[in-house]
């Protein structure tokens, strides 16, 4: 159907709705490959779990590559480029989803160092900005954490999560970026 | 847990560590129910030193081959289907488990019925200048596995994988590990825990050690043979 108002109305109106009455709890995880890996698996099977305790938090997977995923994921999955129009906490997991992730301000960004080999090489003028967008950067050991800060020289969060659990993000969620 | 954990120890010539490995397993904060030490007819006294610890504990079983195999894959299968127990861990004679190592994998494989292998970052311990280094490995991708051997041998590994996709490959000298772990790749789900949960020892007699330009060639060749056999 065709839009009757003004354009400029049409676009307050919207801006409005977006960013005012999207209250849900949601978390965003952003993922490159949704086979394949550990990351893959371990998330998917994750969500499956959680979204049967938690009805009430909105989860949602943005990926990269989408390919056959290792299992079906009962949330919903947007390709990353939908990302612009997300509001709301996310966890990235790679450094490509993490600089994508601190490219949307109305993004709280959790970087989740899954692959510390990952970094490896990495620019540091990405890692500059993706830090000077507000990310919070968890590591999934001790030792990984003090090799983060060691080999980037920055100081990251002292959580540490082994594994993705949704329940310590929700709380990590609350910690640094408060409750909505 | 009730998982039953058999621990399979590989030695040859490694009278000096081999005490150390099965003491480390001994340690281990979930006890195997057996220890199988493989000795691959060492020359030095590592029978004598392995005959030292059956005698004090029972659990320890050996098995003395008569003839070198020359490489690793063969005593390591000898243990492994030897095993009576459905998890089968892995380690190397001149290496040895830090406390939680099998624990650890345990709790991986009650919580996930789908991974069939378990392994984890480690310590690199350089007994000729006493340095130490930490190994980190990537997580398991199919991708990445592709590329280079992420998975170390010292792995906790479901015995039904090897049953399945077969056991090492004893025509393979060298990073016989890497084309077992490709073909288990094809139908289970590998695990990584990100911590330090073993030590493996440079000590200049290691067989891989200064044979980089071989080990190449070796996994190059086996690679081919591994796509033309199953596709990539």
């Amino acid at each position: 159907m065709a839009n009757k108002f003004p354009k400029e109305v049409y676009d307050k109106v919207s801006t409005f709705i977006y960013e005012n009455l999207n209250t849900n709890n949601s978390i965003a995880i952003l993922l490159s490959y949704l086979n394949g890996s550990q990351l893959s698996y371990v998330t998917l099977k994750e969500i499956n779990k959680f979204v049967k305790i938690d009805p009430y938090t909105e989860i949602s997977i943005y990926y990269v590559n989408k390919e056959l995923p290792i299992s079906t994921p009962l949330c919903a999955t947007y390709n990353i480029g939908e990302l612009t129009f997300y509001r709301g906490e996310c966890i990235s997991t790679d450094i490509q989803t993490a600089y994508l992730a601190a490219q949307n301000p109305k993004i709280n960004n959790i970087f989740y160092v899954y692959d510390l080999l990952q970094l490896q090489g990495v620019s540091p003028d990405i890692i500059r900005e993706i830090i000077s967008k507000g990310t919070i950067i968890i590591a999934r050991s001790k030792e990984h954490k003090k090799a983060i800060e060691n080999g980037l020289g920055i100081k990251i969060s002292d959580e540490v999560v082994p594994e993705i659990n949704l329940e310590r993000f929700k709380e990590i969620i609350k910690r640094y970026f408060g409750v909505k | 847990m009730n998982l039953k954990v058999s621990s399979v120890i590989c030695c040859y010539n490694n009278a000096e560590f081999v005490g150390d490995a099965i003491k480390s397993v001994q340690k281990q904060s979930y006890q195997p129910d057996e220890i199988i030490v493989v000795d691959d007819c060492s020359t030095d006294n590592s029978r004598e030193i392995i005959d030292g610890f059956v005698q004090q504990d029972k659990r320890i079983k050996t098995i003395y081959r008569e003839v070198n195999s020359g490489g690793v894959p063969e005593p390591r299968n000898n243990g492994i289907a030897a095993a009576q127990n459905p998890i089968v861990s892995l380690l190397d004679a001149d290496d040895f488990y830090y406390k939680e190592k099998i624990e650890r994998a345990v709790k991986v494989f009650e919580e996930h019925s789908e991974v069939s292998v378990v392994y984890s970052d480690y310590d690199v311990w350089d007994t000729r200048n006493n340095s130490r280094r930490r190994e980190f490995k990537h997580p398991y991708d199919t991708r990445i596995l592709w590329q280079a051997s992420i998975v170390s041998t010292n792995s906790v590994v479901r015995k039904e994988i090897f049953n399945r996709a077969g056991y090492f490959n004893n025509d393979i000298k060298f990073a016989e590990d890497y084309e077992m772990w490709l073909r288990a790749a094809r139908m289970t789900m590998f695990y990584h825990i990100p911590e330090p949960l073993f030590c493996y020892r440079l000590h200049g007699k290691n067989v891989t050690l200064n044979k980089e330009k071989e080990m190449a060639e070796y996994i190059l060749k086996f690679k081919e043979e591994f796509v033309k056999k199953y596709g990539q």
